[in-house]
């Protein structure tokens, strides 16, 4: 048995996603390379408050309801 | 200054009635109380905690940071606020939802069911809280002394007085009631005002490019650290997670996909908001005033050289609001710190509801009045100085909670030792010379992590018992 318990496969992706990107924002490439007025570094952030929300939510709706918690009782 | 102050008395006398007609509701019952009966629905709640995060550092600070550190800094620290809403969806909503007690202590106290933590969480949370209610007693004040013409001591204790009291009297239901209002007032005064500089420059971009043009420093990132960005953004993206006063939130809702949902839905308003502040306010307020003293002013410069009394009225109500529905949310876990989790529980003292709710009334007034005297003198750039306090909850909470509800292996000698280990690198790190700002939570997750494994990996196993019921958590 695992030690952990097991973080639904989506949310894993999602999570990895999210980390990778942030990961790519902070190397020193993206910090120093410019691109329009801001450095890479800016436009990966705005990136990761557009996507994180916008993802995150298409994947509950598409989820779809489930049971509620009062029926998983 | 009579539109303005009318607009801004308005807006004070709702607030009150609204605690005023909640107080009615919450005065017999401990769930009414703390967790609006755990029937807030997924519009209202993500509205609630939009507003509960965007706090005067969000309008007042994120301005003032992106105008002194330039636009990289201030999306670094926000975007982590904004990534920490996923995490908190995916990894403690569900669990904690389901778990349906009332704050993060009654969590980690069932899960590592020791005095200390029963000690050390609520006073972690109090004092970090504290500072971070001072941060917002300035942007009060200080929007008060320039939009109504008030001097910043009146200011200051006028709104604290009004919001301890609402708080105080009405609970977790005057607090959601109030922040639907301000949540919503909060994102059409900023979306509005950025709007209005965008069309006057024509485009985003074009506002940008002048913006950076007059002033370059504002598209680059500053000299400071790498350690600086980092931290601010790590500390924001594992706080959420953790924040008393966003988890309450996550208990009010009706079930686990209902706070999941509203998570979700809260953090793409503060997105939209944070993006409208940091691209189209602040580069304006930088082009137009550019040798502010206090950088944390820049926001409220702009309102009053750019948009007419009506506007500036509802600027001023809109500051209060970020303000009130941050501090609001804040005293209620304060004061569900001391009333609820210290004495409460700790104590095991046996007092009747009515009891129990008057220790909650004057714990708020206790917080509120002492971060009022802490205000008087106001730290410089809010944003930074909040995000140091929030750091310390982060560096206590975060490893405890997330393996607690993950880890199999997570036990009472792991969680002891992660909060203990996690609060203490933190603030010798804090306080060490030299150290870039921010950067102590880089040196105290790791070390609390570190702990947990050491305590999970040697101590004694974990009860059966008590991995069936984490286990009951994530069906």
């Amino acid at each position: 048995m695992s030690q952990f318990f097991p973080v639904p496969r989506g949310d894993r992706w999602y999570l990895a996603l999210l980390v990778a990107i942030a990961v790519v924002a902070f190397l020193p490439w993206s910090r120093n390379t410019a691109a329009g007025s801001l450095p890479v570094f800016g436009w990966l952030m705005v990136a990761l408050m557009v996507l994180a929300p916008a993802v995150a939510l298409v994947r509950l709706l598409l989820a779809g309801p489930g049971p509620s918690d009062e029926e998983r009782r | 200054m009579t539109i303005e102050r009318i607009v801004g008395l308005i807006y004070l006398l709702v607030c009150i009635g609204v605690g005023l007609l909640a107080s009615r509701k919450v005065a017999a019952s401990r769930d009414e109380y703390w967790v609006a009966g755990r029937r807030i629905g997924t519009t209202v709640n993500s509205l609630a905690i939009m507003a509960a995060l965007a706090s005067g550092g969000s309008i007042i600070g994120v301005m003032g940071l992106t105008y002194a550190q330039g636009i990289p800094a201030a999306l670094a620290l926000f975007t982590g606020a904004v990534i920490g809403f996923p995490l908190a969806s995916i990894l403690v909503a569900g669990p904690l939802r389901r778990f349906g007690k009332f704050t993060i202590t009654d969590f980690l106290r069932y899960r590592y069911p020791h005095a200390i933590v029963a000690w050390v969480v609520p006073v972690l949370i109090v004092v970090s809280f504290t500072v971070y209610i001072v941060a917002q007693m300035k942007a009060a004040g200080i929007t008060a002394a320039v939009l109504l013409g008030i001097d910043y001591e009146t200011a200051l204790t006028l709104a604290t007085l009004v919001f301890i009291l609402y708080v105080s009297i009405g609970g977790m239901l005057a607090v959601t009631w109030t922040d639907v209002f301000q949540g919503g007032l909060m994102l059409i005064v900023v979306t509005g005002a950025a709007a209005a500089l965008v069309w006057q420059a024509g485009s985003p971009g074009h506002l940008l490019t002048a913006a950076t043009a007059a002033a370059p420093e504002l598209g680059t990132l500053r000299d400071q650290p790498l350690g600086s960005y980092l931290g601010s953004f790590v500390i924001w993206a594992t706080a959420i997670p953790v924040i008393p006063h966003i988890v309450m939130r996550v208990f009010t809702a009706k079930d686990a996909r209902g706070a999941r949902m509203a998570l979700n839905i809260a953090m793409i308003l503060y997105a939209l908001m944070i993006l409208a502040a940091v691209f189209a306010v602040a580069p304006v307020g930088k082009m137009r005033f550019p040798d502010l003293a206090d950088a944390d002013m820049v926001f409220l410069r702009v309102m009053e050289a750019d948009f007419p009394p009506f506007f500036r009225g509802l600027a001023v109500a809109a500051v209060m609001a970020a303000v009130m529905s941050t501090t609001d949310a804040l005293l209620l876990a304060c004061s569900s710190a001391i009333a609820h989790d210290l004495l409460g529980q700790t104590l095991k003292r046996k007092v009747s509801a009515s009891a129990a709710h008057w220790v909650a009334v004057g714990s708020a007034w206790v917080v509120g009045l002492t971060a009022m005297g802490l205000a008087y003198s106001p730290p410089a750039l809010i944003s930074q100085f909040y995000t140091a306090a929030i750091g310390l909850l982060t560096a206590g909470l975060f490893v405890p909670t997330i393996a607690g509800l993950w880890w199999r292996r997570a036990n009472l000698a792991g969680g002891i030792a992660a909060i203990l280990v996690g609060a203490s690198v933190y603030l010798t790190v804090q306080f060490t010379p030299g150290t870039p700002p921010l950067s102590a939570i880089l040196f105290a997750l790791p070390a609390s992590t570190l702990a947990m494994w050491l305590g999970g990996t040697f101590g004694a196993q974990e009860r059966p018992e008590m991995i069936a019921e984490i286990a009951r958590l994530h069906d």
